[in-house]
C-alpha cells in the first residue's frame, strides 16, 4: 500500500507549516495544498522551502499545489485515504473539515475546530460521519506533548500525591486556568505577519473559543 | 482532570458566569502586524475612533462533575514575558498542583506541588518512577513546596510537539480502531464549554 500523504486545505496559520518540521518515514514526502492563490498560501510555501533548506535535518517536502478559489470543490476529486490538515482561518474550519470527511481524508485540524455554539451538532455530525468511515478526525492540541503537561498528569493521576479533586467554588475554584497570548511575535525565527481577517472575531474567534482550548504548556482545559 | 473517562457534555457540565473584554489595537500596530496599509472595511463594526476593539479576552466559571474551574484568556500586543505564557492551578486534597510562568520563574513554565498532607514519600516515589519517561526529572524543596524541575534536554519547545503529536496522530492514522473511546466526546466537552462560554459572555 502506497504511503498516505498530507493534503493542506488554506494553510493561513504557521501551524499548517509547522506540522511539516520534519519528515516521517510512515508519510509520503509528496503533499498536496489547495488553496486559493494569496499572501497565506505564500507564507505557508516560504516556511516549507524554509524547512528544506535548514542545515540541520532538512525536510524533503515535494508540493502539488493547486492554487485556485474553487480550491475546495477540487478538493473532492482528492483520492481517499490520504490525511487533511486544516490551519487558518477558524469561522469556516468546520466546512473544511466536512469537505475533507466527504473526500475519504483523515483529518488534523488545528484548534479551535469551532468558535460557535452552533455549531457543534456539525462537529458532532462530523466526527460521526469520520467514525463511520473509519477516518481519524482529531484537533492538534500539541500542548499535551509538552514535558510538563505529561508530569502534572502522572502527579494528578497519583492519589497518594493529589487525593481527591478539591471542587471548591466560584471564589476558589477547583481548578483555575489562565493563558496570555501576545499578537506580535516571532516564529521559527521569522516576524510572524497575521492576516487581517486574524482580528475579525467571527472569523477568528473571540478569546474563549479561541485561545480557551488551551494548548500550551500543562495548562489543560478540563474535559 | 478525569483521566481515562469520558465527559457527556449534555449532563457534565455547568456554566455559571462569562465576560468578555477587548484588547485595543492602533492602526500602527495593526499595520506593523499585517502589512495591511489600513483598516479593511470587514473591520468597520469593530473601530471605535481610532482604535479597533479587538474581542480577544474572556473569563469564564463553570462546572464539570461538580469541579468549579475558572478560565482566563488574554490577548496583548506584547507581553512583558516576551512570549505566551500560562498559569494553572489543580487543587487535590493532598496537593495543589501548580503551573507557574511568572517573573519568579523567568516566564519559563515550571511546575510546583504545594502538599496539603505528608506526600513526600509518595512523590519521590513518582518522581523516580518518571524517569524511564522523563530522564532527569527532579523535585527540589522550596520552602513550604516542591519544584518539579525539568532539565533543558527535555524541554524541547513549542515548534517541536508538533511532529510529536503528528507522530502520535499517524499512530492512530495507521489503526483507527486504537483512538481511545473517550476522544469524541470529550473534544465536544472541550467545544461546548468554549462555545457556550462566549454566547454567555454575550448575554452578560
Amino acid at each position: 500500500m502506497p504511503k498516505p500523504h498530507l493534503v493542506l486545505i488554506d494553510p493561513g496559520h504557521f501551524h499548517a507549516a509547522l506540522v511539516q518540521k520534519e519528515m516521517y518515514p510512515g508519510l509520503s514526502p509528496e503533499a498536496y495544498v489547495y488553496a486559493p492563490l494569496g499572501p497565506e498560501l505564500i507564507d505557508y510555501l516560504g516556511r516549507i522551502a524554509r524547512f528544506n533548506a535548514q542545515s540541520e535535518a532538512p525536510t524533503r517536502w515535494q508540493l502539488q499545489v493547486q492554487a485556485a478559489p474553487d480550491f475546495l470543490a477540487r478538493l473532492a476529486q482528492e483520492p481517499p485515504g490520504g490525511i487533511a490538515v486544516i490551519a487558518g482561518r477558524n469561522g469556516v474550519k468546520i466546512e473544511r473539515i466536512e469537505a475533507a470527511v466527504a473526500a475519504g481524508l483523515h483529518v488534523l485540524a488545528d484548534k479551535p475546530a469551532i468558535i460557535r455554539r452552533e455549531d457543534l451538532p456539525r462537529l458532532e455530525a462530523v466526527l460521526t460521519l469520520a467514525e463511520e468511515r473509519g477516518l481519524v478526525m482529531h484537533d492538534l492540541m500539541t500542548g499535551r506533548m509538552s514535558e510538563i503537561s505529561r508530569a502534572i498528569q502522572a502527579l494528578r493521576n497519583d492519589p497518594e500525591i493529589f487525593g481527591e479533586p478539591v471542587p471548591g467554588n466560584a471564589a476558589e475554584p477547583g481548578v483555575s486556568l489562565s493563558n496570555a497570548h501576545q499578537l506580535l511575535k516571532t516564529v521559527a525565527g521569522v516576524p510572524n505577519r497575521r492576516p487581517p481577517w486574524y482580528f475579525d472575531i467571527s472569523e477568528q474567534g473571540e478569546g474563549l473559543a479561541d485561545t480557551g482550548i488551551v494548548s500550551g504548556r500543562g495548562a489543560r482545559l478540563p474535559a | 482532570m478525569f483521566p481515562g473517562e469520558a465527559l457527556d457534555y449534555r449532563h457534565d457540565i455547568r456554566l455559571h458566569s462569562a465576560s468578555r473584554w477587548p484588547t485595543r489595537l492602533s492602526l500602527a500596530q495593526f499595520r506593523e502586524v499585517t502589512g495591511e496599509p489600513a483598516w479593511p472595511d470587514f473591520l468597520g463594526p469593530w473601530l471605535k475612533g481610532d482604535a479597533l476593539e479587538y474581542f480577544c479576552n474572556g473569563r469564564l466559571h463553570y462546572e464539570i462533575r461538580g469541579i468549579h474551574v475558572a478560565l482566563e484568556c488574554r490577548w496583548d500586543w506584547q507581553t512583558e514575558a516576551g512570549d505566551d505564557t500560562h498559569n494553572a492551578s489543580y487543587r487535590g486534597t493532598r496537593a495543589r498542583l501548580e503551573l507557574r510562568q511568572g517573573k519568579v520563574e523567568g516566564y519559563r513554565a515550571q511546575l510546583y506541588v504545594v502538599p496539603q498532607a505528608d506526600i513526600a514519600g509518595a512523590l519521590e516515589r513518582r518522581v523516580a518512577a518518571l524517569q524511564a519517561e522523563l530522564p532527569g526529572i527532579g523535585i527540589d524543596r522550596r520552602g513550604g513546596e516542591w519544584q518539579v524541575t525539568v532539565p533543558d534536554a527535555l524541554r524541547r519547545g513549542h515548534e517541536a510537539h508538533f511532529a510529536a503529536f503528528t507522530r502520535r496522530f499517524l499512530a492512530y492514522v495507521e489503526n483507527p480502531q486504537s483512538v481511545p473511546k473517550r476522544f469524541r466526546p470529550n473534544l465536544l466537552a472541550k467545544y461546548f464549554v468554549t462555545t457556550e462560554g462566549v454566547a454567555l459572555s454575550h448575554r452578560s
